[in-house]
């Protein structure tokens, strides 16, 4: 009885991505969907991303300097956090907040005004129509997004080590080097990717789940949410173990 | 514009709207209305759906300000009071929403309660008896420590008309009270509100688009159109009216 | 209190987005107001600090979990290189207390609270309840908007020392699980790592964000319009708003904060 909501859950999206599958495939949705996710979200995921950094930078120094009493191979340190970890996170977080609970809210609006029912009177398979479209917007967006949004931050990252760590471009560019490289950056996308790929899945269950009213839209929105929350951390210790585990 | 027509001299009235002006942005919801109601009438204020007629009611208890005009409750000028000297105002003039407005996270009881213990400080047995006493009134005393999601449209309305008269307002507003209700509760309804005007002897002033309803048990009947008052008067002059849109609202009944 | 601003027609979006935060912060003022008659509320305010802490320990363990796991094995990586493994269980510690704790509090409970409280108090005012409040004598910011405001930021402190419990919790786990360190290597070089200045910084970074929070949801909860449409659209706000608030604002209390720290040093 306790598993009941999983099983739910994973018939669910079992039949989501048999839908990716099955044509016709609606190009046009799935660039809107990119659109949402991608080029709106930019401007924000950036700037965030590039706050996180300042910080990383700031907070790694102070560490540094407890440990070893000195601070010069922090970028180092802080870009590979960044390429690792904190680029994909703090994306997916973000886009979970904005696109995630958009989706939430869309999909429970649609099934309380009957939209849905509305949808498969036409014949059209409304998960195929609503949900495929975003999962693989969001896996493809996401995942460039981290990448992109993480180089930024890299060079923002410069940026802040020269003011606070007066470390020219240079030497930042060589402790830089020396620990992180190409792969670290496709790391950043493959957890892009997966958290991208999860979000829609958990956001639009959640948003089927909706029963009706005012009340019962924000309790679902929410829930998206919080869960999509906690299961891209829980899959980041997973990836993150995975991948030190491999390389 | 006003063709009101008192059937027998009654004393002056009790609430009046003079010349109010109330607008939205753009959109102008209440061009220029004025309009007077005499104690203990029921008075039904009709109007098609978006015609201003909620809001013309919650000026009555100031959860809106009219932009120019005056609103007079027994001779005191509401149009210009501030949020806490509206309290007084609201013991003597209650509002019973559309959407019955019940509290979830409290129980009927306490519900009914809410208005007492804050308006008029009311605590202990006087609370409790006058509490039982109200939900007697309306036949949901078995209703007592349900909270309002368990409960029937039907029932959730009759709480919200109990935690209104419980503190024996002078007057009494409702907002489409049978609004989604089918007939037999409809005549529930309408039977509650001329039975407890009459019991209570309040002024019932009852916006609605249910003609049948006005005729069955308004005094006085208005028509709102366009942000002004077309016609008022008693139902049976309403339904001699020759002007054509009148004609039109009362040809369902 | 919206409508004043339709009478322009076509305001520019940065003129509206003004217009909004001196809305807010007139509301601000409005619940801070109650601050001087804390008592009277007592009961109120524990019973939502009671409420939402409950309501979030499940969330705020599951997420310091793993989170202090994903931290052991970042960090673990990079000491490696100095052969300074055992330095592991100080360095997650610190980086949690003074960083992501405080951070991750925030993230978790702007979903798990904010958008709760946004939705709850969204719903209450499409259903016309806040305005029945006032209808039968109270004022909704004493009743119902202040003793959330206040419990959400008591609750953030409560939950903020559970999270970095359940995190160190989790980093000791992941280390003796992936890493073969013994919790007690683990827990050995922590009290090095702390002094009273992080914890300072830790407290008034919760207090920051919880108090972003608490506004952000409570103003966009309160101002919804237009029904279960409204409801969802402004959850979807608070969610956004809130998350990009709260990493600017770590952003500035890191730069006060490392000010302050070359002032003293």
């Amino acid at each position: 009885m306790m598993w009941q909501p999983f099983f739910t859950f994973f018939s669910f999206a079992k039949d989501c991505i048999a839908d990716i599958f099955r044509p016709p495939f609606r190009t046009n949705l799935l660039f809107k969907e990119m659109e949402l996710i991608t080029y709106q979200s930019l401007p924000i995921v950036t700037l965030c991303l590039s706050f996180a950094a300042t910080v990383t930078i700031l907070e790694s120094s102070f560490h540094m300097k407890m440990v070893i009493g000195d601070d010069a191979l922090v970028p180092g340190f802080a870009a590979v956090l960044i390429l690792r970890e904190i680029g994909a996170i703090v994306t997916a977080l973000l886009i979970v907040a904005r696109a995630g609970a958009a989706m939430t809210a869309e999909i429970a609006l649609k099934l309380i005004t009957e939209q849905i029912d509305a949808l498969k009177m036409i014949g059209i398979r409304p998960y195929q129509f609503l949900v495929a479209p975003k999962i693989v917007a969001s896996s493809l967006g996401v995942a460039m997004l981290s990448m992109l949004v993480s180089i930024v931050a890299l060079v923002v990252c410069g940026v802040a080590s020269h003011i606070y760590l007066d470390l020219s471009p240079g030497l930042f560019l060589a402790a830089f080097h020396r620990f992180a490289n190409f792969n670290d950056l496709f790391v950043s996308g493959f957890k892009g990717f997966i958290f991208g790929f999860t979000i829609p899945l958990i956001c639009c269950f959640f948003g089927f789940q909706c029963r009706g009213g005012a009340e019962h839209v924000g309790k679902m929105t929410t829930r998206g949410v919080v869960m999509s929350s906690i299961v891209i951390i829980i899959l980041d210790f997973l990836l993150s173990a995975l991948i030190s585990h491999l390389f | 514009m006003n063709n009101q027509k008192q059937t027998n001299p009654s004393p002056s009235p009790i609430i009046s709207f003079l010349q109010v002006r109330k607008s939205f942005g753009n959109n102008v919801v209440l061009k220029n209305v004025t309009l007077d109601i005499y104690p203990g009438e029921i008075i039904f204020i009709i109007g098609r759906s978006g015609s201003g007629k909620s809001v013309l009611l919650k000026h009555l208890v100031g959860l809106i300000r009219p932009d120019s005009g005056d609103i007079f409750f027994k001779a005191q000028n509401l149009s210009h009071l501030k949020e806490n000297e509206f309290f007084p105002i609201r013991q003597k003039v209650g509002l019973i929403f559309q959407q019955p407005a019940l509290f979830d996270s409290l129980t009927v009881y306490e519900n009914v309660a809410f208005g007492l213990q804050r308006l008029q400080k009311r605590s202990g047995k006087e609370l409790e008896d006058q509490i039982n006493k109200v939900l007697a009134t309306l036949a949901i005393s078995d209703l007592k420590n349900r909270k309002p999601n368990t409960l029937s449209f039907g029932q959730q309305k009759r709480v919200a008309i109990a935690r209104t008269i419980a503190l024996n307002p002078e007057v009494l507003l409702f907002d489409e009270p049978t609004t989604g209700l089918d007939p037999v509760a409809t005549t529930v309804v309408n039977g509650l509100i001329a039975s407890l005007s009459r019991k209570m002897k309040t002024t019932s002033v009852v916006v609605s688009h249910d003609m049948h309803s006005a005729f069955t048990i308004a005094d006085r009947i208005v028509i709102l159109h366009e942000g002004e008052v077309l016609v008022g008067g008693t139902p049976a002059e309403i339904k001699q009216c020759s002007h054509p849109l009148v004609q039109e609202f009362i040809k369902e009944v | 209190m919206s409508t004043r601003f339709y009478n322009d027609d076509n305001p520019s979006k940065i003129l509206l987005m003004l217009a909004n935060l001196g809305s807010a912060v007139i509301f601000l003022l409005k619940i801070l107001a109650h601050l001087g008659n804390l008592k009277l509320h007592q009961e109120d305010i524990f019973h939502q600090i009671w409420k939402i802490t409950l309501h979030s320990l499940g969330i705020i363990a599951l997420s310091g979990f793993f989170v202090g796991s994903i931290m052991a094995i970042q960090f673990s990586l990079q000491l490696k290189e100095f052969a300074a493994l055992s330095l592991l269980g100080g360095l997650a510690t610190s980086g949690t207390i003074r960083e992501l704790g405080p951070l991750l509090i925030a993230f978790m409970l702007s979903g798990r609270v904010g958008a709760y409280t946004t939705s709850e108090l969204g719903t209450m005012k499409v259903t016309d309840q806040i305005d029945a409040i006032r209808c039968l004598g109270a004022d909704p910011i004493k009743e119902i908007i202040f003793p959330r405001f206040i419990g959400i930021i008591c609750a953030s402190f409560f939950l903020l020392i559970f999270g970095v419990f359940t995190s160190i919790f989790g980093g000791m786990t992941a280390a003796a699980l992936l890493l073969q360190l013994s919790p007690q290597e683990y827990l050995r070089e922590i009290p090095r790592f702390l002094n009273l200045y992080s914890i300072l910084l830790s407290l008034f970074k919760v207090f920051v964000f919880s108090f972003c929070l608490a506004w952000i949801s409570t103003y966009i909860g309160y101002h919804t319009e237009g029904g279960a449409l409204g409801v969802g659209k402004n959850v979807v706000k608070t969610a956004a708003l809130s998350l990009s608030v709260i990493v600017f604002a770590d952003w500035v209390t890191s730069l006060v904060s490392e000010s302050i720290q070359l002032l003293f040093s």
